[in-house]
């Protein structure tokens, strides 16, 4: 199985080094450009959601590690981060169906996450959690 | 980067870059503004743009909930942008073409 390791500060600014990643890992492994903006959008998003919510010292320097995988079951993602318990999938879908003015904004990045992987769970282990995306 | 042309009372925006979390965090407070000051439909050209993530539809939002439903329109979009409108079901709240 094949492995790789990208390691970025918790600041938005480090999703240009996620997008380099992803650019280098798609034409490693000549993937389609849809499936590497597939990767990169899953990623992107998971990556967000800890930066705005996973930390109780807003100002405080972590690390968030993503590790490419590939294997017989296809492109297997994973993001661990040192932040507090924070499970995406234990957020409700959003509801699609509300009309503009009653829709809330939040949401849709973990609905998209849901939607784009092929499968996502999530541990908690030795106090960090580890999100596992299996993209198609 | 976005490129603002006044086009016969709309206000058309061509986006000229990836619509990711970074690049909408630095646009979004001189589009909302440009949307709240024309109050005018708006029309968001996406010929250039392969790539958007859901910072992108939250501002679509608000310039639906800014420029009232039915003043947006998106054109030029590519059939894989399509489907981020589509799965994060948001392709009913605006024009897509």
């Amino acid at each position: 199985m094949y492995e790789e390791t990208v390691v970025l500060e918790n600041r938005l600014p480090e999703l240009v080094k996620l997008q380099g990643a992803v650019a280098d890992f798609g034409a490693r492994h000549g993937l389609p450009q849809k499936v590497v903006n597939d990767i990169n959008l899953v990623l992107e998003e998971t990556i967000v959601n800890i930066i705005y919510y996973a930390y109780e010292d807003k100002d405080g320097k972590h690390e968030i590690s993503v590790r490419f995988r590939v294997g017989k079951g296809g492109i297997i993602l994973e993001v661990e981060d040192d932040g507090i318990f924070f499970d995406p999938l234990g957020f409700p879908e959003p509801d699609l169906n509300s009309p503009i003015e009653k829709r809330k904004i939040g949401g849709l990045g973990i609905h998209l996450i849901r939607k784009f992987a092929k499968s996502v769970s999530h541990r908690r282990e030795r106090g960090k959690n580890i999100l596992t995306l299996t993209m198609s | 980067m976005i490129n603002y042309v006044p086009d016969g009372g709309k206000l058309l925006c061509v986006f000229e870059e990836r619509l990711d979390t970074v690049n909408c965090m630095n646009f979004e407070k001189e589009l909302l503004g440009k949307v709240q000051e024309m109050k005018s439909p708006v029309v968001f050209d996406l010929t250039k743009v392969e790539y958007i993530a859901s910072s992108f539809l939250r501002i679509c939002f608000q310039v639906v909930k800014e420029a009232g439903a039915g003043n947006l329109s998106l054109v030029n979009v590519s059939p894989e942008i399509k489907k981020v409108f589509k799965i994060a079901g948001v392709d009913k709240l605006m024009k897509i073409d």
